[in-house]
């Protein structure tokens, strides 16, 4: 099994009339809030905890990207990775994703990407993701174009990264004459390309089409298993058996000396997750246009994803959705999980909303130490 | 069918017109008048389609990518529907048919009269999209919950809550969402708007009758005003405690002002 440690940089100073008032962390949520003085800290503390995980022998470290709200604070996540790059040396540097509909220019990607892959000696993996919907309220792009924009991106910027420029692309929505993409990635035929997602059934086959690494995010094992399913069934259907390294499993992990210190530690800091981080009206998060028919009609029959701010501690443990105990207990459930679902990745979220740095630290000491080692071999 | 005296009957199909396969509401006596609906209700007979009707042949389609009728992959902009109905018109044989459109159908109307006023007897704007007037913010649909909308857009949503059931069925909510996403396609950003339009809508050269509810909360009378000043010797009609959606917040006032609109220049 690898390990990838993933943070959201997320903003955890809000005001104290925050659950009365505010209706949203995103899109609305004022950048009044936003204090550069802290963010400037913050920032420099995140990746201070990113770098410390190459050290501690995580095998990638990963960041992702986010617009206009409190959840997490990197808009622009190839600037993390640029600044991780340089201050790494063996690590991968896992970006999950770029938010590729939400570029004008997908090309733009192609350039960072690559650059990022040549200053890295090689150690980009390359997410490509469509953004939450609230990213399509954020940048007042219609999210009806979200999913056709996404593929004809990538189909841009794989041809980028591996045709010999300059040739003309002729798409629906991107038109170039001269794609000629320098410099080229460093990795052959490039880098890695990861699809974080919540189980979209369009997104799993694509994803199984192309052999990419599916990786499942804020979902209860029993959906995971479900998807998983479909996916390896994909896989068959295109003349190949899923390997486990194409499978990933997102959960936020907390480890303590004990089950209930570690409860003690760490449940307010998951709960301000889900119920402060990604507060947002049905709206912003599923906005018309931003899934197929089928699935919106699946989501509201499953009314799976849209109560995550209801959800007990108690449940998001049983469903899944977090991983929080002693060693012998974070073991015992990612072991279980490992059976279940069969993934070779493992990507941990060890820090969550407002836990603090100390306690971050021991997490990732304790997880390094106790849990990681034992669960290697699988 | 017999009925209290003036009911005409209504007949509805799906039929493919234009190389789309659209449902299409017909009915009553008299020259033809196209209706295009807004956003919200399509495909559905009316009341106020009824009183038309008694007048005119009414030719309620669904549009494409509403109701029960296709959505065509090709339907990406407004202009797209302003097209497919001059092309129905061809289709149909409708000549000099009334197009009368509310809101999005408004707005559809607009485009057809800019690019083709002679395919067109007489135009009626009811509480159209398409323009931005400056200085004017619209509020925020797709951000808005289903029971916001409702508020911003009827002065009564009582009235209008039978069309949008809280429990619809599974046919009824695949209609709801596949609407809204192809809202989205046309009028997500630039936001209910063709920014061309404003100054094409010179073009305009049928008598024009522009009908507005005079507390739309969505598209504020400044959006009638506007419509009004760049459409040559068109007229306005402003309906009194009414909002966005006049054909049912004030049936009866809209009903009148159109027939009297359409009849007067049948002379």
């Amino acid at each position: 099994m690898d390990f990838y440690y993933f943070h959201l940089m997320p903003w955890p100073y809000l005001p104290e009339d925050f659950d009365e008032n505010h209706r949203s962390a995103w899109v609305t949520f004022s950048n009044q809030h936003y204090d550069p003085e802290r963010g400037h800290a913050l920032y420099n503390r995140y990746l201070d905890e990113l770098e410390y995980a190459e050290a501690l022998g995580w095998d990638g470290i990963c960041v992702n990207e986010h617009h206009q709200n409190t959840y997490g604070t990197m808009p622009a996540p190839n600037l993390m990775a640029a600044a991780l790059a340089r201050r790494t040396s063996r690590a991968k540097i896992a970006i999950l994703g770029n938010g590729l509909p939400l570029r004008d220019h997908p090309l733009r990607v192609a350039e960072e990407i690559a650059m990022l892959d040549v200053m890295s000696g090689g150690r980009i993996i390359s997410g490509f993701v469509r953004g939450l919907g609230a990213e399509y309220h954020s940048f007042s792009m219609s999210p009806a174009f979200s999913r056709e924009r996404f593929l004809e991106a990538h189909d841009l910027i794989v041809r980028a990264w591996t045709e010999p420029g300059p040739f003309p692309f002729d798409g629906k929505h991107y038109r170039l004459r001269y794609v000629n993409v320098w410099p080229r990635p460093l990795q052959k035929p490039h880098p890695p390309i990861w699809i974080p997602s919540q189980g979209s059934a369009e997104t799993a086959e694509w994803a199984a089409r192309h052999r990419y690494p599916y990786l499942m995010v804020y979902s209860a094992l029993a959906v995971i298993k479900r998807v998983f399913g479909e996916y390896r069934a994909h896989c068959e259907r295109f003349g190949y058996t899923c390997p486990p390294s194409q499978l990933g499993w997102m959960a936020l992990t907390y480890v303590a000396e004990t089950d209930r210190r570690a409860r003690e530690e760490a449940e307010s800091h998951i709960m301000w997750l889900f119920r402060r981080g990604l507060k947002m009206p049905l709206e912003f998060l599923f906005p018309p246009g931003y899934m197929t028919l089928p699935s919106m009609l699946r989501q509201l029959a499953a009314k799976d994803k849209t109560d995550h701010g209801k959800r007990t501690f108690e449940e998001m443990q049983e469903q899944g959705y977090v991983v929080v105990g002693s060693p012998e207990t974070v073991v015992e459930r990612i072991r279980e999980a490992h059976e279940e679902l069969g993934f070779g990745i493992f990507t941990g979220l060890h820090h969550f909303g407002t836990l603090p740095h100390d306690l971050t630290v021991r997490n990732m000491e304790l997880f390094a130490r106790e849990v990681m080692p034992k669960l290697r071999p699988l | 069918m017999a009925g209290a005296p003036g009911a005409v009957s209504h007949t509805e199909e799906i039929r493919e017109i234009a190389g789309v396969k659209i449902q299409l509401l017909m009915g009553g006596s008299g020259p033809p008048l196209l209706y295009l609906h807004g956003a919200g209700v399509a495909g559905v007979w009316l009341p106020f389609h009824e009183r038309l009707a008694r007048h005119f042949t009414v030719y309620a389609p669904a549009h494409p990518g509403f109701g029960k009728s296709n959505d065509p992959e090709w339907l990406d902009q407004i202009q797209d529907l302003a097209f497919y109905y001059l092309d129905l018109l061809d289709e149909l044989k409708l000549d000099g048919a009334h197009v009368v459109g509310l809101s999005l159908g408004g707005w559809i109307a607009a485009e057809m009269a800019v690019i083709c006023s002679h395919r067109i007897g007489r135009l009626v704007l009811v509480d159209a999209a398409g323009i931005r007037v400056p200085g004017v913010t619209l509020p925020d649909l797709f951000a808005m919950a289903p029971e916001e909308v409702m508020g911003i857009l009827y002065k009564r949503p009582e009235a209008a809550a039978a069309l949008y059931p809280k429990d619809p069925t599974p046919e009824q909510l695949e209609i709801q969402l596949r609407q809204r996403m192809t809202v989205a396609r046309l009028a997500w950003n630039p936001y209910f708007e063709d920014p061309k339009l404003l100054r094409r809508l010179r073009r305009v050269s049928v008598p024009t009758l522009i009908v507005w509810g005079e507390e739309d909360r969505l598209m504020p009378l400044a959006h009638a005003k506007a419509f009004q000043a760049a459409i040559p010797g068109a007229s306005l009609v402003v309906l009194p405690d009414c909002g966005h959606v006049p054909p049912l917040d004030a049936p009866e006032a809209f009903v009148q002002a159109v027939t009297r609109f359409l009849s007067a220049h049948e002379a």
